[in-house]
């Protein structure tokens, strides 16, 4: 279980979050939405410790996760899929989901790499070809399961829609539920494309210029029509 | 090639027998050609050896560094003043030889490149290159502020250590005017070169004073000359009957290129396993996205620093063997055009290719022949044919960098690509 309780983040004068408070339990899908601004992205590059918190913490199953190196943090058992899936080109399919697991034993890396291609059977066809020959939808897969290789407790997923066309986005959506579902990790996702994610999460959590204006069952998140016109524009 | 056999440390065994069977080839080749060939081989295997460390650090992990000619110096310095000054090893107590100083060397490279690598992962794209480019002006200029140990700018003169029953212990070194001893042919003569004869990278890549080759076959002290090619006398210069030192059969060229290969090939085995290894990937991961490397689990600070102490060793053992085939150290040696001719060389043969080093190397060594050759033919003055190379280098360098980023092996790469129909390979 993922919780983060009270968390600000400032860069310089400016507070990018807010006190913000969330819990994600396992084998849940927590989706954080909010417009361009609101800390999504803050939130996600703080709790893989790529920014350092002014107050607040962050913890995973009890253990304090926050003001850690983000290699640390992966070693701990949370996994970032960073915006813009961001794999490495030059390198292919297999090597990028290598990268993910470095620093654990081979035998065990075997096994998650087997399970990622189970997951994800595109990346098992593509395994020799790099990885910059990829589309969009495989290089998110690609980027999600070279996360998954870390074989993490919790999984934060910055805008996986980024760039998509909409059928992609359901797909990769529906695939980040059945990994909630079947492997009991706990998924933190943050999206701008609201109404497919709130579809699939358990929990919605609305963000707006650093501070969470609602918190509660998805389902009743999407149908609150205020509070879509208000924080979600639409 | 490791797909081929997948039994633990394949990878280690076929790269093992690769650098193995190209040594033994090479070796093969430096044995059948003349002393020129001899020097050129030296040169190129140098550069190399250099060079492979470029490709790791520039290519590889990102880093651009205008400065590896001042970690060369690093190496070439540690080499000569620990050859000169120490006669047994410290706390082993057992004599020295060169290839004690060639291991100070190497643990002095990866020391300084540990410093400034840690300085440097801090820092990107220019003010990194900043950084070097004040190494490779102010590490040579070191040499300067301490004239007594380190020879100052006139630099130190060193005995090759000569391979009698192996790689025998340095001389005491003998310093002597260049007048009548220099031809005596014994090993611990040298001549001391005079201020503007100092041995500049230059002047021992257009090596217009070299001795013809049939002067300097089977001359065992053509060294002399090897250090001071400004010396115009010395071509042509009888030095037959010198051989009473050793066996007149020895040629310090062919050894010299032998042990520079043999350098090369080490560190071409050390960078294979690296580069093609997890460690490749981990450079290659940091430098095409850190952000993706850190959620990864990799430390993107320590692969850059990583990756600067493994240049910073080959440069240094670049060095070690620079220093013995000139058979001295100077700032002179060591200069910025020396840092920035291994960039060139290796944006020129591929920056991202263990081969590309390679033809780098040959391509430093060949161009300035190659201009020297025009210019015997076109009949162009003096100061045409010393800066035509420079200039040639930089044309290419800019071409290059337009048409094909990849350089010589990144083109030929795509080329293959093109015609077999399939996407290009990493390295």
């Amino acid at each position: 279980m993922l919780s983060i309780t009270d968390l600000t983040v400032s860069y310089g004068p400016v507070e990018a979050l807010n006190g913000v408070t969330i819990s994600v339990p396992r084998g849940e899908v927590t989706a954080v939405i909010g417009a361009n601004g609101a800390g999504k992205s803050t939130l996600m590059r703080t709790l893989a410790g790529l920014v350092t918190p002014a107050a607040g913490q962050a913890t995973l199953d009890g253990e304090i996760i926050t003001r850690k190196r983000p290699e640390d943090i992966v070693r701990m058992g949370v996994a970032l899929v960073p915006e813009g899936r961001s794999t490495i080109p030059e390198l292919t399919v297999e090597e990028n989901l290598r990268l993910g697991g470095l620093w654990r034993q081979k035998s065990d890396r075997r096994t998650t790499q087997a399970e990622v291609f189970d997951l994800f059977p595109v990346l098992a066809e593509r395994q020799r070809m790099r990885a910059d020959t990829l589309s969009g939808g495989e290089r998110q897969q690609l980027a999600i399961g070279r996360a998954l290789m870390s074989n993490p407790k919790c999984l934060l997923l910055d805008e996986p829609s980024l760039g998509l066309a909409p059928l992609i986005v359901t797909q990769i959506l529906h695939l980040v539920r059945r990994l909630a579902d079947e492997t009991r990790i706990a998924v933190l996702l943050v999206e701008q494309n609201a109404v497919t994610a709130l579809r699939m999460a358990d929990t919605g959590v609305v963000l707006n210029l650093g501070r969470i204006v609602q918190t509660g069952p998805a389902p009743a998140i999407a149908s609150d029509e205020k509070l879509r016109h208000a924080y979600l524009g639409y | 090639m490791t797909s081929l056999l997948r039994f633990p440390g394949a990878r280690l065994v076929s790269h093992a027998a690769f650098v193995i069977i190209i040594w033994f080839l090479v070796m093969r080749l430096n044995d059948s050609v003349d002393p020129l060939a001899n020097y050129y081989i030296a040169l190129v295997a140098m550069y190399a050896t250099a060079m492979f460390g470029m490709v790791i650090l520039v290519g590889l992990s990102g880093q651009v560094s205008l400065g590896n000619g001042a970690l060369m110096a690093v190496g070439g310095y540690v080499f000569a003043v620990t050859s000169l000054h120490w006669q047994t090893v410290p706390i082993l107590g057992v004599p020295w030889n060169g290839w004690w100083s060639m291991v100070f060397a190497a643990v002095g490279g990866i020391v300084v490149g540990l410093l400034i690598g840690g300085i440097a992962a801090r820092l990107r794209g220019p003010y990194l290159a900043g950084l070097t480019l004040g190494l490779a002006v102010g590490v040579p200029a070191i040499a300067n502020r301490f004239p007594e140990l380190l020879g100052g700018e006139s630099g130190l003169m060193l005995t090759v250590p000569y391979p009698e029953g192996g790689y025998a212990p340095v001389e005491e070194e003998v310093f002597v005017d260049s007048s009548a001893d220099t031809l005596s042919g014994d090993a611990s003569t040298m001549a001391v070169p005079s201020a503007d004869a100092a041995v500049s990278p230059d002047d021992m890549l257009t090596m217009d004073n070299f001795p013809t080759t049939d002067a300097s076959a089977a001359v065992p002290s053509v060294d002399a000359s090897v250090i001071d090619p400004g010396a115009t006398d010395m071509s042509g210069v009888d030095l037959s009957g010198t051989g009473d030192l050793i066996d007149a059969s020895f040629i310090i060229e062919r050894w010299q290129a032998g042990l520079a290969i043999t350098v090369a090939c080490i560190a071409a085995f050390i960078a294979l396993n690296l580069v093609r290894g997890r460690q490749g990937r981990v450079w290659r991961a940091v430098r095409d996205d850190s952000v993706a490397a850190a959620v990864a689990g990799i430390s993107p600070a320590k692969a850059k620093v990583s990756a600067f102490a493994v240049s910073s060793l080959f440069a240094a053992l670049a060095g070690a063997v620079f220093a013995q085939i000139l058979s001295y150290v100077g700032p002179g040696a060591f200069g910025l055009g020396l840092s920035l001719s291994l960039l060139v060389g290796v944006v020129l043969g591929g920056r991202s290719s263990l081969l590309g080093a390679v033809i780098g190397g040959l391509l430093l060594v060949w161009l300035p022949e190659f201009v020297l050759s025009l210019s015997e033919k076109g009949g162009w003055g003096d100061q045409i044919t010393n800066n035509a190379p420079n200039l040639i280098y930089g044309l290419l360098v800019v071409l290059v960098v337009l048409l094909a980023p990849g350089g010589i092996v990144g083109s030929v790469q795509m080329l293959i690509a093109k015609v077999t129909r399939r996407a290009p390979k990493g390295v």
